[in-house]
């Protein structure tokens, strides 16, 4: 056992480790919560072995960042609307350490219920988390939803949730058993139990890799380089991730990289966009600041009183927001959250030029009479026409009051 | 919309609720791996709260602007109802009997077929209920495919039929919610939405869907629409007789059904027929087929008295239901087209005596042949 030196990814202070959070601080600058402590205690992990021990998280720097409920599309589910329409922000305490070969990350979050989506329930959903990568160093970012075209997204997903075996999944057809049929099968159905004990899946964990909604395709091969876990304490959840810094998926192995942090309460029903999610911060592996988080900390200087009123006359009519909702159903994203969630520059990009992101939503046979995208030789188009001829300074107020919005 | 679509027809004055169609989906398709509580194909008595429990309550399906309408997602226990089975080998040893799941003892308060048989209004003079047989409608405008934000259920191009991409489903469970018949369930087991396929293995290689198949009442027609000389196509499109269900959901369902005007008359006081007061109102049939059921009921009516005093008619000739092969038409050579289309092999079929259809002109044992094939 070769006995690697635990540093946690850059020189103190921990402002730095993550940087360019919004909502947890708007100033970019991130603070400690001493609360992080909690996650020290009692949560014993698979994914801490002796490089990442509880001994080397007390001492990770921890950083707070702000997520908000997504909910840019509603959904054609009454109970969730129901259990998300009063959804606040909440705030997750994020370390992070490496030891040359691996990185590790453990997120910390308050939630009082361990929800499991069980094996015998249509209506139950299993907490989990995700954390979301851009796959390449650029200033123009990644929708924060899974990506965007030629902006790709790796993402790692956790759920709480029982072990499970996938004949479809696996092509395992023959597998197949029929439960009730004991008197005839007693001896397939005990060999069906085994081929999934062996085979099932104990641990929800998944790679995806996305460039936007609908792309986002399970990369089965990256199984082996990354470890997920997640215990409850009876008040919050403790998420660990531990990856090699380098594989074919991700490298890791850069002055900084783009994050997002997704949650889903299975109490609230949350699942797919129904969740909390974070605006991007950076996992640097040193001090330096970079052009991507310039990107990211780049906020509007403009008028935000006076972008509200802009905003009303050309973004209300099919924008909700607020407490504004002349829109129709499903015809575009509310943006209620999006100051929360969004970078200044990706608002300024939306506007600008629609197409860049098509924010996911529904499926364009929800709402035939106002559809949100136009499909274009074979590529989506959004229904949003560009707003570049208006004036910068326009703009600016617009994207100064959108960043505000958030609750 | 598909570019042609299979179609099935029901003749709910035939219907005698035993359970055979259901029988045979569930051991075909849904007897393991998490679909055990699924019921592709159920026959619930009208009126009742039917399955899944006030289904037609559940919200799904679209207003008349054409937008999707927010549902629910109903309770495998409350709503669906646990299958369980009984202790029967520990009362060998003294057990009371108890309703068990999974070897777990449980109290079930719903199922299939709670209300199985429960007549509405009073014995002997006015009571009725029929039996309403449901499968996966296979809309040309699905609730349940409008639902998907992963675009991971499809329409069939070649057959109109409803698929789930279980490669693509993550188990987000809307296309329930968006389903107003709440004929898309959910696999706790698997976490992924499953439902009805129209057997579509089996009308591949020339096999009526078990269902169809195995009905001792002979209440199913199944058919492409443009199949003019096939009697799914007369009883829907020629006669108009057979209507789908719940029109007003919005999503142009391709089960079609004879509505069931042929029902007894009510009694008087005295337990004698009073002629022309048809114990099932139409109010009620109404509600279940929309506005066509009025024409339906006439021209069923008209044809049923001109087979009395002629002898002939063959709209009631077809719903005689005389021979499989008529009410079976499924078009082998099509497929097989289609499977040379695709580049896949085209499967011979398993029997030829339904392989007729549109571009499948004759056939003899085991050889099929039209539309420029073979």
């Amino acid at each position: 056992m070769k006995n690697l030196m635990i540093k946690s990814l850059i020189a103190l202070p921990a402002a730095a480790l993550m940087s360019g959070c919004t909502g947890g601080s708007s100033t970019g600058t991130a603070t400690i919560d001493t609360s992080c402590k909690a996650s020290n205690s009692s949560a014993i992990l698979a994914t801490t072995t002796a490089s990442f021990n509880e001994a080397a998280w007390k001492n990770a720097a921890c950083t707070q960042v702000a997520l908000y409920p997504q909910q840019t599309m509603g959904t054609n589910d009454k109970a969730v609307n129901a259990a998300m329409a009063d959804a606040k922000m909440v705030t997750a305490n994020v370390k992070a350490l490496t030891n040359g070969e691996q990185i590790a990350l453990r997120v910390m979050w308050p939630d009082s219920t361990d929800s499991k989506q069980g094996s015998f329930s249509s209506q139950t959903y299993s907490d989990g988390f995700a954390l979301q990568f851009a796959q390449n160093d650029s200033t123009d970012l990644p929708y924060i939803g899974m990506g965007s075209n030629d902006r790709p997204v790796v993402i790692y997903l956790q759920k709480n949730d029982i072990t499970s075996y996938e004949p479809n999944g696996n092509y395992d057809h023959k597998a197949q058993r029929a439960d009730q049929s004991k008197n005839m099968f007693d001896y397939e159905l005990k060999a069906y139990n085994q081929n999934v004990a062996d085979n099932g899946r104990p641990d929800y964990q998944k790679a995806f890799i996305s460039e936007g909604v609908r792309s986002m395709t399970e990369v089965r091969s990256a199984n082996k380089s990354f470890n997920m876990d997640m215990v409850h304490t009876g008040t919050h959840w403790v998420g660990t991730f531990v990856k090699d810094m380098r594989d074919d998926l991700l490298d890791m192995d850069r002055v900084e990289v783009p994050m997002t942090l997704a949650l889903w309460d299975g109490a609230k029903l949350n699942r797919d966009g129904q969740k909390h999610l974070s605006s991007w911060v950076t996992v640097q592996t040193g001090n330096a600041t970079g052009d991507v988080s310039k990107a990211i900390a780049w906020t509007s200087t403009g008028d935000a009183n006076r972008g509200k009123q802009l905003a009303t006359d050309n973004c209300a009519s099919c924008h909700n927001y607020a407490d504004l909702d002349n829109g129709m159903p499903y015809m575009a994203p509310n943006l209620s959250q999006i100051g929360g969630q969004s970078t200044a520059s990706y608002i300024k990009e939306s506007i600008v030029d629609p197409d860049a992101a098509l924010v996911p939503g529904y499926n364009r046979n929800a709402h035939p009479n106002y559809a949100w995208y136009n499909v274009v030789d074979g590529k989506r188009m959004s229904a949003m026409p560009s707003f570049s001829w208006m004036e910068a300074k326009d703009i600016d107020d617009i994207v100064a009051y959108f960043q505000s919005l958030k609750k | 919309m598909s570019k042609r679509q299979l179609a099935m027809v029901m003749d709910l004055n035939k219907c005698i609720g035993c359970q055979t169609c259901t029988v045979a989906c569930k051991t075909q398709w849904t007897n393991r791996n998490g679909r055990d509580y699924m019921y592709w194909n159920n026959v619930e008595t009208y009126p009742g709260q039917g399955y899944p429990r006030n289904w037609q309550e559940a919200g799904g399906g679209f207003d008349a602007a054409g937008d999707l309408q927010p549902g629910e997602i109903p309770n495998i226990e409350a709503d669906y109802g646990v299958p369980w089975e009984y202790n029967f080998d520990e009362m060998r040893d003294g057990a009371i009997l108890t309703p068990q799941q999974d070897g777990k003892d449980v109290q079930p308060t719903w199922g299939p077929n709670w209300d199985e048989d429960v007549a509405t209004g009073d014995y002997p003079s006015d009571n009725y209920f029929f039996y309403l047989p449901r499968i996966c409608n296979h809309c040309s405008n699905p609730g349940c495919l409008s639902a998907c934000p992963r675009d991971a259920i499809f329409k069939r191009d070649q057959d109109g039929v409803v698929l789930v991409d279980l490669d693509r489903c993550q188990g987000y469970r809307y296309c329930i919610a968006g389903c107003p018949y709440k004929k898309i369930y959910f696999n706790p087991k698997l976490s992924k939405s499953e439902k009805c396929i129209l057997c579509f293995p089996r009308v591949e290689q020339g096999l009526p869907p078990a269902c169809a198949q195995q009905c001792v009442g002979r209440i199913r027609f199944v058919g492409f629409l443009d199949d003019e000389e096939g009697q799914v196509h007369k009883l829907v499109n020629k006669y108009k007789v057979a209507i789908g269900l719940r029109p007003d959901y919005g999503t142009q369902p391709n089960v079609y059904y004879v509505p069931p005007v042929f029902s007894p008359d009510k009694f008087d006081a005295d337990g004698a027929p009073i002629a022309g007061q048809d114990r099932i109102p139409d109010s009620d049939l109404q509600k279940l087929f929309g506005d066509d059921y009025k024409a339906a009921k006439e021209t069923l009516l008209a044809e049923h008295k001109k087979r009395k005093e002629t002898g002939e008619s063959e709209l009631m000739d077809i719903l005689i239901a005389f021979q499989h092969k008529e009410m079976f038409r499924l078009d082998n050579n099509y497929y097989q087209s289609v499977a040379k289309e695709q580049g896949r092999p085209a499967l011979a079929p398993v029997d030829d005596r339904y392989v007729k259809g549109k571009h499948t002109k004759f056939a003899t044992h085991y050889q099929v042949a039209g539309g420029g094939h073979h």
